[in-house]
């Protein structure tokens, strides 16, 4: 058995409200992240998915709790973790292929390793045609897949989603969905991605923590027995599968169990 | 019942309904036209003291004369090194204290209270202390242009770099940059756009300071000009030296937007 590459341990956050009183956004959640697995938190809004994730970011600091990545605490944000965002994040003045080297010139990567895995990165999102392009000519979906390559590009060990797809139609997000799979199986990167839509968790997840509401907890941890451990390519195959109405129905239960609190 | 009605002619007063690019011509014309068209009128008609308000001929007339003649130009160029040093001075310490305000939240905390104290402060009610503390020579007047555009570029600058979008640094944080990098390749690059549009707008600023000044306490320069003309009564030389400042105010800002879009290009590629 191999160790896990995230762990979670009863991890808490509390914000301090303006009248001195303080409220629990997450409690005592704790679960694992396997290598090369991808890890999605789903739940009602308001169950503190987006923090647990920015925490795992070390954008935001854990009241109590531990979180290891491979065995060490985290602290703070770095290289290792990577993440994209809902909202664009492109360096708007500089070109995709330079978006693209940021991290590696940030972190020290020679010239012509850059170049050469920024080429690699930018095709595998299907982006080679406008690799000198400016952020702004692009299309949102686009836009979105610069910052997916950007931060492969950089070798995190472990990739951050917050909702990366929320603000695209649905097309596009139906395509962007199957890229993500195609991109975990060929970059081999583990990801913990946060969505609040039902269908989008059962595609991607491996594993779904399903996280409920006022407080944030760990009501549910789901694997999709159905995909019988190997990941879908595409959407149509996937709602045909036997089983895969079934743990869409028993998600939307939950769902609405947490919304009727 | 098909009562469809298509509307047979646009009105002239439409809401929000963009005009031809003819109608703008003949519209921007047309106003100067008829503001020249009234000048001459009431100045040929006798209608206004020509003593008081020269024809608009007579204006170019005078200042072809001050040009030629006068070394007129010898006191714009005066003018314009006086704009620019100030501004340049002022841009200098206001463009990289307002960054960091607008990027450390322990840099705003010492610097905002008192920058938006001064921000209150006429700058013209120093001259009479500036005169006193730097004499009759060009400091005075820098310092006033200096005082006068400072504090609002500071201010400026400030909320422009507090806009840049959170995520756009916490994505640079979650890359591996550490405060350098994200405060200089990643800030900077971000709000230099709005700060350019900032220092544009201060620029005109610079330029209503420098008439104060040269008005009040100056023998030199177009605002200097402007007041021995008084004395003469040549009211074609104060209204000279008014379309100068206009014109140079002007250009100055076509400059400054033709900056704009030479600096950032990426700007312009959306539409």
């Amino acid at each position: 058995m191999t160790a896990p590459l995230l762990q979670l341990n009863e991890v808490c956050k509390e914000f301090a409200l303006s009248n001195g009183e303080s409220i629990t956004a997450v409690d005592r959640v704790s679960f694992e992240v396997e290598e090369n697995s991808i890890c999605v938190l789903l739940g009602p809004s308001g169950c503190g998915k987006s923090t647990v994730l920015r925490m795992i970011a070390g954008l935001e600091e854990p009241t109590s709790g531990e979180m290891l990545l491979k065995h060490k605490p985290v602290s703070g944000p770095a290289r290792d973790r990577g993440m994209v965002f809902q909202a664009y994040t492109s360096f708007d003045w500089l070109s995709v292929r330079k978006n693209v080297e940021f991290g590696m010139k940030v972190n020290g990567v020679p010239a012509e390793e850059r170049r050469e895995r920024a080429e690699h990165f930018i095709k595998l999102v299907g982006l080679s045609k406008f690799i000198e392009a400016y952020p702004t000519q692009l299309s949102g979906g686009m836009r979105q897949r610069v910052a997916i390559a950007r931060t492969l590009a950089n070798d995190p060990e472990l990739l951050l989603m917050d909702e990366p797809f929320g603000a695209l139609d649905a097309e596009t997000r139906w395509h962007m969905q199957e890229l993500m799979i195609e991109v975990a199986s060929e970059a081999k990167t583990s990801m913990v991605i946060v969505t609040h839509d039902i269908e989008e968790a059962i595609f991607l997840a491996d594993k779904i923590i399903f996280l409920s509401s006022h407080p944030g907890r760990v009501k549910e941890i789901i694997i999709p027995e159905f995909k019988a451990g190997k990941r879908i390519p595409d959407k149509e195959h996937l709602v045909e599968l036997p089983g895969y109405a079934d743990l869409e129905r028993k998600i939307m239960r939950l769902m609405r169990e947490e919304g009727r609190k | 019942m098909s009562d469809l009605k298509i509307p047979a002619k646009r009105r002239f007063l439409e809401v929000r309904k963009p005009v031809s690019r003819r109608q703008v011509l003949i519209s921007a014309f047309g106003i100067w036209a008829i503001f020249f068209g009234v000048w001459i009128l009431a100045s040929e008609t006798g209608m206004v003291n020509s003593l008081l308000v020269p024809a608009p001929q007579q204006v170019f007339g005078a200042l072809h004369e001050l040009v030629v003649e006068r070394g007129f130009v010898g006191d714009i160029g005066i003018s314009i090194a006086r704009v620019m040093a100030s501004f340049i001075m002022a841009c200098a310490v206001a463009v990289p204290l307002g960054v960091m305000m607008g990027t450390f939240p322990a840099i705003e905390a010492i610097f905002a209270p008192f920058v938006s104290a001064w921000r209150y402060l006429p700058a013209p009610s120093f001259i009479p202390i500036l005169l006193m503390w730097f004499g009759t020579g060009e400091a005075p007047k820098l310092a006033l242009l200096f005082v006068g555009v400072i504090f609002f570029l500071i201010t400026l600058v400030m909320d422009a770099t507090k806009n840049v979008r959170k995520e756009l640094i916490e994505t640079a944080l979650t890359l591996g940059a550490n405060r350098r990098i994200t405060l200089f390749n990643v800030v900077l690059p971000a709000v230099l756009p709005d700060v350019v549009v900032a220092m544009r707008q201060m620029l005109a600023m610079t330029w209503t300071y420098l008439v104060i000044a040269e008005i009040v306490a100056s023998t030199t320069g177009i605002g200097a000009m402007m007041m021995r003309a008084r004395r003469f009564l040549s009211t074609d030389e104060i209204l000279a030296g008014i379309l100068v400042i206009g014109v140079l105010g002007l250009l100055f800002d076509i400059l400054f937007a033709a900056l704009h879009r030479w600096l950032f290009p990426y700007l312009r590629e959306k539409h």
